[in-house]
């Protein structure tokens, strides 16, 4: 099967209908941020829902709000009204402290600019976020995954490498081991291949689809790239902070 | 490399060197400073135990267990009036004289003393057991004796001249044991040269054997009262404990040790943490805690003072090397010094990094991230 046949047949299953239960639900979601006496308004009353096991694109022009709707789902900002339930859990009622948590063992990020940590070989930052993610305790688990994800990602020959030596499209599958190193629950990519030629875009996009098969994570990708997008079952369109097609 | 931390510290090596440096130098200026007093004071009351003189008689605030020279206010007559009374074997007038230390570091004491025994006391060497090794005892006003550490010094060396109070003096003789001062002059020397004729700083007193010494220094008191009568079993422990204006002085040591250590840190983290926004912004969206932001920029503190200190230490063992080496003065490193400097180097540290290291912590996410 082709994967053009294996994108369109994704691309009819709506797996953001009801009837599977939520990974992520926004509803009215404002985000404003103040620019000297002027409200800037990131998000407006965005609604979204995305099911487990959903692979969804947000797609649209620069400034649209794609990465505010991200971070805010990832939570690492609070909503200025509306409400963020990932998994269940409400934003809204969490301190600081608890949405940390709650990121640390639901969410994986993956940045545009890979943010790879540049003194760490490929190994040390996979094991940072071992630590960060697992604890100490977790060691054994920790390492047994990390190989698999070396493997999987086709880094395995690159694990004592430091990241300035790798290629754009290593860097970045480097990075999506190191967001897949506690199975998080949902997987936020923010224009993961803005920063990478043709090449290693399908790569990196082929590595996105073949995590999402095998792994089963709930995966949300921003772009603005319609080629980009395709690689997704589900492509929301936004614009001007909110959401044109869901 | 693995370790974040050692990571931040080989990718930052100028960085990483400066704040040693800042930590060593906090540990260097505590052990080096301490043990010059420390080894000043212990030598001192070391050299003073070894007084064959059970009492040391003094005028009122006169006693020696310090730098400072002590005026020659005591009238030599007091030794022959002491002498006389029961439980006395003999006594021997001492003046003391301070002055600036070989290669004009530090200082050190010379005393006076009575070589020929006039006056119907005993002489110094009768009293302190003091008697000489090489050479001679002084027979003129312009030598000196050296104990054996002090001839080492090409300066004092048999046979050396040197210039002290504005007269050229010959070092003629090395006694042995050390005691007291290291340098000694003839006391009418030293009176002449100082205008305080029958005069002395102190007089020791040797006590009849078999004599109650305690019953002998209540006799002196009642007879001289006013005066201080020191036991010389004590004195030792009287310079181990030091002296309160030095233990000032210490403190203030102590506590820009500290500073220096403190600001160092904290100049290189502060720094350190800007330049690494981005990285903070990273572990958080990791899921990294503030506990665990602070606590990788405090080690990273506490590795560099850990490093601090093994290079202060080395240091300071080099300089106690030189100091021993080419001056009179002695360096005494005492363990509970090496652990408070250690520790106060870590708090020094790790105080410095605090700030940083909360700035880090509550440092927005998507702010960090977005720093460029």
């Amino acid at each position: 099967m082709s994967s053009a046949v294996m994108i369109a047949e994704r691309r009819t299953t709506r797996t953001g209908s009801a009837a599977v239960p939520a990974a992520l639900l926004t509803e009215s979601l404002w985000k404003s941020y103040r620019m000297g006496v002027t409200d800037v308004h990131a998000l407006r009353g965005v609604d979204l829902r995305i099911g487990r096991g959903d692979f969804v694109a947000i797609m649209g022009p620069s400034g649209c709000g794609k990465s505010t709707l991200l971070h805010t789902l990832g939570g690492l900002q609070s909503p200025t009204s509306g409400s963020v339930v990932i998994e269940g859990s409400d934003l809204a009622g969490l301190t600081d402290a608890q949405r940390t948590e709650l990121r640390r063992r639901l969410i994986g990020f993956v940045f545009q600019r890979f943010n790879l940590f540049p003194t760490l070989t490929v190994e040390g930052n996979l094991r940072l976020a071992e630590r960060i993610c697992l604890g100490w305790k977790s060691a054994e688990r920790g390492a047994k995954r990390r190989l698999e994800l070396l493997d999987l990602l086709g880094l395995a020959s690159k694990r004592g490498h430091k990241p300035m030596e790798l290629s754009g499209g290593e860097q970045q599958r480097v990075a999506l081991a190191r967001a897949l190193i506690h199975e998080p629950a949902i997987l936020l990519a923010d224009e993961p291949t803005g920063n990478l030629d043709s090449e290693n875009t399908d790569n990196v996009l082929s590595m996105l689809e073949r995590v999402h098969e095998e792994l089963g994570q709930t995966i949300v990708l921003i772009t603005h790239d319609i080629d980009v997008a395709e690689a997704a079952q589900r492509v929301v369109l936004m614009k001007d902070g909110a959401i044109l097609d869901r | 490399m693995d370790n974040m931390v050692f990571a931040n510290l080989v990718a930052r090596p100028i960085r990483s060197l400066s704040s040693v440096v800042g930590i060593a130098l906090g540990v260097v200026l505590i052990l080096v400073t301490v043990g010059l007093a420390r080894g000043m004071l212990l030598s001192s009351g070391e050299r003073e135990a070894n007084l064959q003189a059970e009492l040391v008689f003094l005028p009122p605030s006169g006693f020696g267990a310090g730098v400072s020279a002590v005026p020659l206010t005591l009238p030599v007559a007091y030794a022959e009036a002491i002498a006389e009374l029961p439980g006395v074997a003999t006594t021997t007038p001492v003046a003391r004289y301070v002055r600036t230390g070989a290669r004009g570091i530090g200082f050190e004491l010379i005393e006076g003393v009575d070589f020929s025994g006039t006056g119907g006391v005993g002489t110094y060497p009768e009293v302190t057991g003091v008697a000489i090794a090489e050479g001679r005892f002084p027979e003129g006003p312009n030598e000196i004796v050296v104990d054996r550490q002090r001839s080492a010094d090409p300066e004092t060396t048999l046979g050396a001249k040197l210039e002290m109070l504005g007269e050229t003096f010959e070092v003629v003789g090395i006694y042995e044991p050390e005691v007291g001062a290291r340098m000694k002059i003839p006391l009418d020397a030293m009176q002449s040269l100082l205008g305080a004729a029958e005069r002395a700083s102190w007089i020791l007193v040797k006590t009849d054997a078999g004599a109650s010494v305690e019953a002998v220094a209540s006799n002196i008191e009642a007879q001289f009262p006013g005066n201080q009568i020191v036991f010389t079993r004590d004195i030792p422990g009287m310079w181990a404990r030091g002296i309160p204006s030095l233990q000032v002085f210490l403190n203030i040591v102590i506590a820009l040790a500290v500073f220096i250590s403190t600001l160092t840190i904290f100049l290189a983290l502060y720094t350190a943490i800007t330049e690494r926004t981005r990285e903070i912004g990273i572990l958080k969206s990791m899921g990294g805690s503030k506990r665990f932001i602070v606590g990788i920029v405090e080690t990273e503190a506490f590795v560099l003072s850990l490093l601090g200190i093994g290079v202060g230490a080395l240091v300071s063992l080099g300089l106690k090397w030189a100091v021993v080496s080419y001056t009179s003065l002695i360096v005494q490193f005492e363990w509970q010094w090496v652990l408070a400097a250690s520790s106060l180097a870590v708090l020094g540290g790790m105080l410095g990094a605090l700030y940083p290291a909360l700035k880090a912590a509550h440092q927005d996410p998507v702010e960090a991230l977005s720093y460029e």
